[in-house]
């Protein structure tokens, strides 16, 4: 598979503060195709229309939250690949039990360093074969 | 043995609370309950304060919008600052180094050069306290979420405040105590994730 700069982000939170910090993080790491949605139906209409590789998003938001855009993204056949990366303040366990078991390729609790979010995203890209 | 002695060890104690046996006993001795409530409260007082909290409370919610925009304002300049100070850093890091190719080796030169490449370490150095700064933004979105739920439990507040006043007069529940079923860490996140083979 291509290298990580090569891939396309889809960064979902509804503070713009956060998708900023997020899109910062990601660039750092030398990403370089990035697009943000304030909600999960935004973000689910961007996956529908456009070609991602990855998906960064937060759990609490309006319109459609994180867990009901990563069932959206499970249930669908043309969706279901995508690696999803859930971030968020929530460090219930329960939500961190009903991410794993939704099929979330990871789980980031707010306040966060960047080599948290380094490792995180390494960890799965190797898991998809894509080398840095 | 004396007579307190043998009382003591006689007395069974305070009776253990025995189960209600239906819900109208329930409803009962909650009502009793309410009913004694209303009374310690009028005795002390407390009714015209409660009335004035629930006055005051669209003040409160109109004050933590304020906040929500001040921060986020605050977080966007300092965001925007940063993003501009990060492309500042790669000029002189880049000019720099262009600098030092550019550097004949003599002696002077290379003075010149050992020079360039501190400017390039500490440009380097900046970048990563600037990424520092950038992060540290998130307490925006950590005390933006914490305002709306708190503006979201004032209005619940202020509605059953109101209520109050004019008919039931309940007491309000607290907010929910961090408990076990909550992760203290990234560390206990991860450990329950790989538990569940992720």
């Amino acid at each position: 598979m291509s290298d990580p700069s090569q891939l396309k982000f889809l960064i979902v939170d509804d503070f713009s503060t956060m998708r900023r910090i997020v899109r910062g993080l990601l660039k750092e790491m030398g990403c370089q195709h990035l697009s943000e949605a304030e909600d999960g139906q935004v973000a689910l209409n961007m996956l529908r229309t456009s070609r991602f590789d990855f998906v960064v998003s937060d759990i609490n938001m309006p319109v459609m939250d994180g867990f009901a855009l990563l069932a959206a993204i499970k249930a669908d056949e043309t969706l279901r690949h995508l690696p999803v990366l859930m971030v968020t303040a929530e460090a219930r366990k329960d939500d961190i039990v009903r991410a794993a078991q939704s099929g979330a390729a990871g789980y980031i609790v707010k306040p966060f360093s960047k080599a948290v979010l380094e490792d995180k995203v390494q960890r799965i890209l190797s898991k998809m074969g894509v080398t840095a | 043995m004396n007579r307190h002695r043998a009382r003591r060890l006689q007395d069974p104690g305070p009776a253990a609370p025995r189960p209600l046996s239906s819900v109208p006993q329930l409803h009962r001795q909650l009502g009793q309950i309410t009913r004694q409530l209303q009374e310690a409260m009028g005795l002390l007082g407390a009714l015209p304060g409660l009335h004035r909290s629930a006055l005051d409370l669209p003040d409160a919610r109109s004050r933590l919008a304020a906040i929500e925009r001040r921060s986020f304002a605050a977080a966007d300049r300092v965001l925007n600052a940063v993003e501009q100070a990060k492309q500042e850093r790669q000029r002189i890091a880049a000019a720099a180094r262009d600098l030092a190719r550019a550097t004949p080796a003599d002696a002077a030169g290379m003075r010149l050069r050992a020079a360039l490449s501190e400017i390039e370490a500490a440009a380097g150095r900046v970048d990563a306290q600037l990424t520092d700064i950038m992060v540290a933004q998130d307490f925006h979105d950590l005390t933006g979420q914490m305002l709306a739920k708190v503006g979201a439990l004032a209005i619940e507040l202020e509605a059953k405040l109101l209520q109050l006043m004019e008919q039931a007069r309940v007491p309000m529940p607290g907010p929910a105590p961090r408990g076990e079923d909550t992760a203290a860490s990234q560390r206990e996140v991860d450990d329950l994730l790989a538990k569940l083979g992720l």
